[in-house]
């Protein structure tokens, strides 16, 4: 490894900045890696599809639980590339075997689940420590943004399968078959699938080179801070830009300075107290070389402040413990109408829910008791002996009240009999309704009924009371018994 | 003892019995499709005009057709396309060198029955052409108004906007419509019926209405329509058809309602039902039997029911079922 023939600037960089290097240096070498990370997977999914060729929705999680092996090439490539070493495709892959973790079967099973695969995978590739070494050094070079790496490409990796699927659904031009979604998404053994499932491959294919860069990239970043790769490479420069002491003069200076150390006895690091020793570092670090001095010039305000008010005193008419009082009061109430309020507007969602269209803003019947009386209110009375009442209002000359009569008991009677005969309910229902509850007799008194009532009450015609008369005496018991029933229950 | 039904007018009777026979020459002609033929049997007494609406293939233009042949008159037809001008539909004024004066060269609207195939096909401009003529019954070109000849009725079919290459109508438009009629799938035994028919001797798929006698004329459709408009309303018949037309304007589910013309249109749809189904008066049985095919068309649904797949009938249905009907 040598550190002077990078391809990028060593430096300490951020976490982000890290990442960006990653995908700079997959953007430069995108072609090389991604095809090693098909020549990693491209066996195995002829493989598995030989296997799964019936279970498509088997076939893709398959290949994605193989990911860190796909993942091993290109990252074993890259971290030749990244300092000098290009290795042709053929060589890299010869080299497939050493490439992979020396242990691969825990990457492929315990490890498998969790976000910092990126940045644990150099570690476990290129320095290969094992159990409790591989866990201290994770530990010491960790970072969090392995995590959120993970996140953003999976998130890239869903945007770029569905704008794939997306297009072919709806950019394809006329006159080519077009991708059904819903099969593409549901229909397992269908060809639409298949293609979404193709897609999803090219998709993960495409982001592989980005996400092995972006945490080679913050492995080199951490690497680069913790062991100060950069001041390394400063001295090495420096060195080499003095010249270097050369073989004759280290002689001199080791003669002359050999007796002295020989003969001075070595002063132990502990000889002094951590007081001298601050003092020490603190001479050290206010040196030239260990910072700078730099002068600003801002404005500062040099008037006088003005007086701010102190706190209001509490009025002396007012007693504290009464405001306090009065305060809890008021927060109570609101809590109260707070919860309230979120009972009735979960209590309206409820309703919204079950029937999005049933309810009216506001009330529109007609008020009850002016044009459209309620059956309900006819007097019990009435109902009790509705002939004898229908004959009394005839033979008192209110035919038309008769009528009416007949035809609210009818209602009475067949909502007593279980008749579902809402406000909406027009002649017809009510007719629809005694079909299947009256015999086929009461059924023609009921028609005769209603057709004199239709014509009574919507064509303007006087009340034929010979009709009347008829239907009083050919009334059917069940009705007046039922209509007394009916009103009884009312 | 059985009562006699009341003798009904002679006028009323002649009436109803030539809306039977046009309803039933035009069910020879299409078959499966008994409830839009009702529909539309009914608005041509009710003198208004209909929108169907259906699927390319159903027989829309064929039913239009076949109303035309069995009620007689003057017939027109204009195919709606996206570069059809007003001008085309209604008419204009063109130069004569001989002259050298203007003439009115009067457009297909100046007819009895008007079929306006496929009319979302046009651009909303050129469908507005036809406003003037539904709603007063004259066109005004070059300044000058021509008063169309009585009867005048417009059939007007439409694909569902869904379809590609579809404008919507404009309300107003919709509005001067009487009622708005969907044509659905014929059942299995009906459109085997249709497949025979054709194919039995027929070249090509050609719509055929030889079959269909004219049984009406234009003076016959103008007195029906008089003694559908002389059918006995009542007020509590009146109230009941605004109440429903008032509801749909604070129905939950419904973000616009219907006008004070839908009002109007279901009396007038309700007395055509009630002339078809014989009656000289009007009950509440023939509003609410026409009032969802007036007002689906008149009302716009909220756009979270849309979403989720509601129609105007399903909402209209429940306002239906929540409208006290009158039992005074």
């Amino acid at each position: 490894m040598d550190l002077s023939c990078t391809a990028a600037t060593t430096r300490p960089r951020t976490p982000m900045e890290s990442i960006d290097l990653g995908f700079a240096l997959a953007r430069t070498w995108f072609l090389p890696l991604w095809a090693c990370w098909w020549a990693a997977a491209a066996p195995v999914a002829l493989v598995t599809l030989v296997f799964l060729n019936q279970h498509p929705g088997l076939w893709l999680p398959a290949l994605w639980w193989f990911k860190p092996a796909f993942e091993a090439l290109p990252l074993y490539w890259l971290s030749r590339a990244f300092f000098g070493e290009r290795l042709p495709l053929r060589v890299a892959v010869r080299r497939l075997p050493r490439a992979l973790p020396r242990r691969l079967w825990p990457q492929l099973l315990w490890r498998r689940i969790g976000l910092t695969r990126s940045f644990s995978m150099p570690v476990t590739l290129l320095e290969a420590p094992r159990g409790a070494a591989r866990r201290e050094r994770l530990r010491v070079l960790g970072t969090g943004a392995a995590g959120w790496l993970t996140i953003i490409c999976v998130h890239l990796e869903s945007v770029l399968w569905l704008g794939g699927l997306l297009g072919l659904a709806f950019l394809l031009p006329e006159g080519l078959p077009g991708l059904d979604l819903e099969a593409a998404l549901l229909a397992e053994h269908s060809a639409p699938y298949w293609i979404a499932n193709l897609l999803m491959l090219l998709a993960i294919s495409v982001m592989a080179p980005f996400y092995v860069a972006a945490g080679f990239a913050l492995y080199l970043g951490r690497r680069t801070r913790l062991e100060a790769w950069d001041l390394e490479l400063e001295f090495r420069r420096a060195r080499s830009a003095r010249g270097g002491p050369n073989r004759r003069s280290a002689l001199a200076l080791a003669l002359v300075l050999g007796p002295c150390v020989l003969v001075t006895p070595p002063e132990p690091a502990q000889a002094r107290t951590p007081a001298e020793a601050r003092e020490a570092i603190d001479a050290v670090l206010a040196e030239p070389d260990f910072g700078s001095t730099r002068e600003e010039r801002v404005w500062v305000f040099v008037g006088e402040n003005e007086e701010t008010p102190g706190p209001r005193e509490p009025d002396a008419w007012l007693p504290t413990e009464l405001i306090t009082g009065i305060a809890t009061v008021i927060k109570w109430a609101v809590l109260l109408a707070a919860a309230v309020l979120a009972t009735w507007l979960g209590l309206r969602i409820l309703q919204e829910y079950q029937h999005p269209f049933r309810r009216p803003r506001s009330a529109t019947t007609a008020p009850k008791g002016e044009a459209n009386p309620d059956t309900t209110k006819i007097p019990s009375l009435v109902a009790r002996d509705l002939a004898a009442r229908a004959r009394h209002s005839l033979d008192a000359g209110d035919a038309r009240g008769a009528l009416a009569l007949l035809y609210q008991g009818l209602i009475i009677r067949l909502r007593g009999d279980g008749a579902r005969l809402p406000d909406s309910a027009t002649e017809s229902d009510c007719l629809a309704a005694a079909t299947d509850i009256a015999s086929q007799a009461e059924l023609d008194w009921i028609r005769r009924l209603v057709r004199l009532w239709q014509t009574v009450a919507y064509a303007h015609r006087d009340v034929d009371t010979a009709a009347l008369g008829a239907l009083l005496d050919t009334l059917p018991q069940p009705l007046a018994v039922g209509a007394a029933v009916g009103t009884a229950r009312g | 003892m059985q009562q006699p039904e009341p003798r009904l007018p002679a006028d009323l009777e002649a009436a109803r019995d030539a809306l039977a026979r046009v309803e039933m020459q035009v069910n020879r002609a299409v078959l499966g499709q008994r409830q839009v033929v009702r529909e539309v049997v009914l608005a041509l007494a009710a003198a208004g005009h209909v929108l169907i609406e259906g699927l390319p293939g159903m027989g829309k233009t064929l039913l239009v057709r076949a109303l035309a042949a069995a009620v007689g008159g003057h017939y027109a037809r204009v195919q709606f396309t996206p570069d059809l001008m007003p001008s085309d539909v209604t008419g204009h004024a063109i130069f004569d060198m001989k002259s050298e004066q203007f003439h009115i060269r009067r457009g297909p609207v100046f007819c009895n029955v008007l079929l306006g195939d496929e009319i979302n096909r046009a651009p909303a401009k050129t469908q507005a052409a036809l406003l003037e003529a539904m709603q007063e019954q004259q066109v005004t070109i070059e300044g000058q108004s021509l008063v169309l000849a009585p009867p005048f009725l417009v059939l007007a079919t439409q694909n569902p906007i869904e379809q590609e290459g579809t404008y919507p109508l404009p309300a107003a438009q919709l509005d001067r419509f009487l009622i708005k009629s969907f044509m659905r799938y014929p059942s299995r035994e009906d459109e085997l019926s249709v497949i025979r028919q054709v194919a039995a001797g027929s070249v090509g798929d050609a719509l055929d209405v030889s079959a269909v006698e004219p049984v009406l004329d234009p003076r016959g459709i103008l007195a029906v329509q008089r003694t559908a408009a002389g059918l006995t309303v009542d007020d509590a018949v009146l109230d009941y058809a605004l109440r429903l037309v008032r509801a749909t304007r604070d129905w939950q589910g419904l973000d616009g309602g219907a006008g004070t013309r839908a009002a109007i249109a279901v009396v007038r749809a309700a007395r055509g039902h009630a002339l078809l189904a014989g009656n000289d008066f009007v009950t509440p049985d023939d509003v609410r039997a026409v009032a969802l095919a007036v007002l689906r068309h008149r009302v716009r649904l909220g756009a979270e029911l849309e979403i989720e797949g509601y129609r105007a009938d399903d909402v209209l249905t429940e306002l239906l079922a929540g409208v006290e009907a009158p039992r005074n």
